[in-house]
C-alpha cells in the first residue's frame, strides 16, 4: 500500500454555466474521484463562492450521495480527516436559487399627497422607459418611500409622520407600524428598513422586513439626517448609508452599517441651492455606483469608489421641498421627482459626461398633481451572478 | 495484522424513511465479526424533512451510549474502538408532537362586506409574518368557518391531501380551495349556526340548547345526525357570536357573550359535560374565539367579547378572565377567530373592522379598534356577517411529523 499527500483540486474563479448562473442548474462539482484500487483520506475542502449572488448558494460536501457537511452562504470549509473508500466521488452540490435580477426589470410605486395619488411603474430596467398606472388617488402623503422584496414578494413602504405603511403592487395596505420618534428619510439593504431620526443625531430606529422586529441603533458619532421640508437623501449602497440634512448643506455622512462608524464628506460641491428634491444611489452599466442628488440650482454625483464628488449646473428651481422623491429606475439611470409644477429630473450616469434633463412627469405618472409631499420606492433588480473557487487536499492511498 | 482504511456505512442519497414514524428507531451502523475490530473515526446521522427535530439520536456501542446528538443530528470524530463481535448502533425515540421551525398558518376570511374573501398565510409563529391576498370582492357572508386538510380526490383534492375551506351560511356550508373558488355545497341539518372539524368530520351544531349535531365526513360528503348523551348543550345562536370548537377529541361549545358556562362533547361516547363560572361571560357579546396548545403544551380554549376575554385550561378545567378588558364590539353575527400559531390566535370583530391577537403564551391580548390598521386584511369593510377558516400544519398537517434519516461511518478496520 503506497500512501501519498496530494493537492486533488484546484481551481480558481470559475465562471459558472447559464443554468447555473440563473439558478435552473444545480451546482455539481466534482472535487475527488477514487478508482477501484484507490482510497483517500480527505484533509481539506475550502470552496468559496464570490460577487454579488454569492449568497444564493449553501454548498453541501456529497460523498457518493451522502450529504457530509453543509457551509454557510457562498462557502464551505471542511477540515478534518474524511476517508473515501474505492470507486468513490466526493462533491460540491448546491441547488442555487433562482437569480433574482438576472432578467432585469424595475418596478416602483410613487406615493404623493395630491391627486396623482399612488401610481405605479414597470420599467425594463435598462432605459427611461414606464408604463404607468394610477392605484388610487389622492391623499398619499409621504415623507420618503423604499421597495424591498420579502420573501419572493415586492412590497413598497411609505414614510409619513413617522409612520411606515407596507403597500403590495396592488396598492392595498397590508400593514403599518410607527417606531421611534421623528425622522424624515428612510432606507433598506433588503433585511432591514433603516428610518433616521432628525437633524443631527446619532439615532436609527431599525425594523427587520421579515418579521417586524424593531431595534434602535445608535452610531458612533452623530450624522445630519434630512430634516422637516428639506428633500434631501438618507440612501443604502453596500452596505453604508449615505445622509444629508439639507439642499444647503456642504457635506455628506457616510454610515457603516457593520461599525456603525460616521465619516463625513466635506465640500461645497454638495451644496445645491435652498431646496433638495431627493436623490439616490445608481450603478452604471459598467458597474460604478453613485451617489446623485438634485437641488433648487445644482446636481451632484458622488463617485463612492473615487470618493469624489462633481458638481453640474442643471436646476429645478423648486420652491420648497417636503419630500425625497429620487430612485434608481434602470441600471445608472435616476429619476427624482419635484414639487414645483409636478416635474422631474432624470439622470443618466452611464454616459460620460453624464446626461440630465428637467422637465414634464407625465412619462412617469398618468396624473401631474403631487401636492407637497410625496416619495418614490423602487426595487431595481440588479444582477446577481457570481464565480467560485474550489480546493481540496488529502492523502491518496493506492 | 492488517489495517484499511474504510467506509463502513454510506447510505448515500437514498434515505431511510421509518414505516411508523412514531416506533423507537434502532438502526444499525455496523457489526465486526469474531476475528474483526475497528476504530471508528467518523458517525455523522443526519435527519431531514419537518419532522427531523422530533429526534434525538444516540450512538450506541453493545448496550452503552457512546454520544448524544441534538435534535435532528448526531456528528461524532474521534476514535472508538470496536471489540470483536460488537454492533454500533443509532437507537432514538422520536417525541409524539411536532418539533420543529416548519410550521405554517393558511386560512380563509369570508366577509359579507366589501374585503370579500381573504387568504392569510403566515409562518405559524408569528402574527406579524401573516399576509393576506384578496381572492374575491363582496358576498360571502358567513356564520362560522372551519379549514382542513381532506384526503382523497374529491372535489378537485389529492390523495396527499389538500387544503380546503369550509363557509356555513343559513345552513348551507360551500368548500373552497385555496384559491378561493367554491367547488361544493351542501345543506344538512336545520338550523345553526357554527361548526368546527376534527380532521375527519365536520360537525355543524343545532342552534340553543339541543342535543343534535350535524356531521358530515369531508372525504366523501357521507352524512349522519349525531346526538349527545348525558343531556343537551347549549349551542351558538343567531346574532351572538360565541363558539363551537374541536380540539383533541372534545367539541367546546358556548352559547353567547352572557353566558357563564362551557359545555364539554366528548366525541368517544357524545357524553357533555358542564364548566360553570361567572368568568365565561364577556359581555354582551361576543366576537368568538379559537382552541389552542400553547407552547408549553398546555390546551386551552379562548374567548373575547365586548367587555372581557377568558382562557378555559382544558387540562386543569379552570377558567381566568384575562386582564386588558374587551373588544368594545357592538353586536357580532359571526364567528372571527381562529389559531394561527402554537397558543396564539386572531378573533376579527364587526365593529369598524377589528382585531384581536390573543397570546396565551403570554397571556397578551391587543385589540386593534382602528379601522385600516391591523393588516390582517388587505382591505376593511367586513359587513356584519364573517367567518374565519384557519389551517395550523403543527395542528393538521400529520406530515409535518414525518422524517427520514441517512447515515456515514468510516474509520480504520483491522483483521
Amino acid at each position: 500500500m503506497t500512501e501519498q499527500v496530494k493537492v486533488f483540486k484546484n481551481v480558481n474563479t470559475v465562471t459558472p454555466s447559464a443554468g447555473e448562473l440563473a439558478g435552473s442548474t444545480a451546482l455539481d462539482i466534482t472535487i475527488v474521484t477514487t478508482t477501484a484500487s484507490q482510497r483517500a483520506v480527505i484533509k481539506d475542502v475550502e470552496f468559496v463562492v464570490l460577487g454579488k449572488g454569492k449568497s444564493r448558494s449553501i454548498p453541501t460536501l456529497d460523498l457518493d450521495g451522502f450529504s457530509k457537511e453543509t457551509g454557510t452562504a457562498g462557502s464551505l470549509s471542511v477540515t478534518g480527516n474524511l476517508i473515501v473508500g474505492p470507486s468513490s466521488t466526493l462533491k460540491i452540490k448546491a441547488n442555487t436559487t433562482a437569480d433574482a435580477g438576472y432578467a432585469g426589470g424595475f418596478t416602483g410605486m410613487f406615493f404623493a399627497e395630491g391627486s396623482t395619488g399612488m401610481q405605479y411603474l414597470v420599467g425594463n430596467g435598462v432605459t427611461s422607459s414606464i408604463t404607468k398606472t394610477q392605484r388610487t388617488g389622492s391623499n398619499h402623503a409621504c415623507d420618503d418611500a423604499v421597495a424591498a422584496t420579502v420573501g419572493s414578494t415586492v412590497y413598497y413602504y411609505k414614510l409619513y409622520n413617522n409612520l411606515i405603511t407596507k403597500y403590495n403592487a396592488a396598492g392595498n395596505s397590508q400593514h403599518s407600524w410607527t417606531y421611534g420618534s421623528t425622522g424624515y428619510g428612510m432606507c433598506t439593504d433588503g433585511t432591514y428598513i433603516y428610518r433616521s431620526a432628525n437633524g443631527s443625531t446619532s439615532t436609527i430606529y431599525r425594523t427587520k422586513l421579515s418579521d417586524q422586529s424593531e431595534t434602535t441603533l445608535t452610531t458612533t458619532t452623530a450624522y445630519n439626517a434630512p430634516g422637516s421640508n428639506t428633500g434631501s437623501i438618507f440612501v443604502y449602497h453596500d452596505g453604508k448609508i449615505y445622509s444629508r440634512d439639507a439642499g444647503s448643506s456642504g457635506y455628506l455622512d457616510i454610515i457603516d452599517i457593520a461599525t456603525l462608524g460616521v465619516v463625513r464628506k466635506s465640500s461645497g460641491s454638495f451644496s445645491l441651492g435652498s431646496y433638495s428634491d431627493g436623490g439616490c444611489v445608481v450603478t452604471t452599466t459598467a458597474g460604478k455606483s453613485y451617489v446623485v442628488e438634485q437641488g433648487t440650482n445644482y446636481w451632484y454625483y458622488y463617485d463612492i469608489a473615487a470618493d469624489v464628488v462633481t458638481r453640474v449646473t442643471g436646476a429645478s428651481n423648486g420652491s420648497t421641498e417636503y419630500a425625497q422623491g429620487g430612485t434608481e429606475i434602470a441600471a445608472g439611470i435616476a429619476l427624482i421627482f419635484s414639487e414645483l409644477s409636478d416635474q422631474c429630473s432624470l439622470i443618466n450616469m452611464n454616459t460620460s459626461p453624464p446626461t440630465w434633463s428637467f422637465g414634464t412627469s407625465t412619462p412617469y405618472v398618468t396624473t401631474a398633481n403631487f401636492g407637497n409631499r410625496f416619495g418614490f420606492a423602487g426595487n431595481l433588480k440588479t444582477n446577481t451572478e457570481f464565480t467560485y473557487s474550489a480546493f481540496a487536499t488529502g492523502i491518496e492511498i493506492t | 495484522m492488517t489495517e484499511q482504511v474504510k467506509v463502513f456505512k454510506n447510505t448515500g442519497g437514498t434515505a431511510v424513511v421509518p414505516a411508523d414514524m412514531n416506533a423507537a428507531i434502532d438502526y444499525t451502523l455496523y457489526t465486526t465479526t469474531a476475528s474483526q475490530r475497528a476504530v471508528i473515526k467518523d458517525v455523522t446521522f443526519t435527519l431531514g424533512n419537518s419532522g427531523k427535530k422530533r429526534v434525538t439520536p444516540l450512538l450506541d456501542l453493545d448496550g452503552y451510549t457512546a454520544a448524544t446528538g441534538v435534535q435532528g443530528s448526531l456528528s461524532v470524530e474521534g476514535s472508538l474502538i470496536m471489540g470483536p463481535s460488537s454492533t454500533l448502533k443509532i437507537k432514538a425515540t422520536p417525541v409524539s408532537g411536532y418539533v420543529g421551525t416548519e410550521n405554517y398558518f393558511k386560512g380563509m376570511f369570508f366577509t359579507e362586506g366589501g374585503s370579500g374573501m381573504q387568504f392569510l398565510s403566515g409562518n405559524g409563529s408569528t402574527a406579524t409574518s401573516i399576509v393576506p391576498t384578496k381572492k374575491t370582492g363582496t358576498g360571502h357572508p358567513c356564520d362560522d368557518a372551519t379549514g382542513a386538510i381532506v384526503y382523497g380526490t374529491l372535489h378537485g383534492g389529492a390523495a396527499t391531501g389538500t387544503r380546503f375551506y369550509y363557509k356555513l351560511y343559513n345552513n348551507n356550508i360551500k368548500k373552497y380551495n385555496e384559491a378561493g373558488t367554491q367547488v361544493h355545497s351542501w345543506t344538512y341539518g336545520s338550523t345553526g349556526y357554527a361548526m368546527c372539524n376534527d380532521g375527519t368530520y365536520i360537525y355543524r351544531c343545532a342552534s340553543g340548547s339541543t342535543t343534535t349535531i350535524y356531521r358530515t365526513k369531508m372525504s366523501d360528503q357521507s352524512e349522519t345526525t349525531i346526538y349527545t348523551t348525558g343531556g343537551s348543550y347549549n349551542a351558538p345562536q343567531a346574532n351572538q357570536g360565541a363558539g363551537f370548537h374541536h380540539h383533541k377529541g372534545y367539541l367546546y361549545s358556548s352559547q353567547e357573550g352572557n353566558s357563564q358556562y362551557l359545555d364539554k362533547i366528548r366525541l368517544s361516547d357524545m357524553n357533555v359535560t358542564r364548566t360553570n363560572s361567572g368568568d365565561f361571560q364577556t359581555g354582551s357579546y361576543s366576537d368568538g374565539g379559537f382552541t389552542t396548545t400553547a407552547a408549553d403544551g398546555t390546551n386551552y380554549v379562548v374567548e373575547a367579547g365586548d367587555n372581557y376575554w377568558w382562557y378555559y385550561n382544558i387540562d386543569t378545567d379552570t377558567v381566568i378572565r384575562g386582564a386588558g378588558g374587551g373588544t368594545s364590539s357592538s353586536t357580532e353575527y359571526a364567528q372571527g377567530g381562529a389559531e394561527i400559531a402554537p397558543g396564539i390566535g386572531i378573533i376579527f370583530g364587526e365593529q369598524t373592522d377589528r382585531a384581536t391577537l390573543i397570546n396565551v403564551n403570554d397571556k397578551s391580548f391587543v385589540t386593534t379598534t382602528g379601522s385600516g390598521t391591523h393588516g390582517y386584511t388587505t382591505d376593511y369593510s367586513y359587513g356584519n356577517r364573517f367567518g374565519f377558516a384557519g389551517i395550523l400544519g403543527s395542528v393538521s398537517d400529520a406530515s409535518l411529523k414525518d422524517f427520514n434519516y441517512s447515515a456515514f461511518v468510516s474509520g480504520v478496520e483491522i483483521i
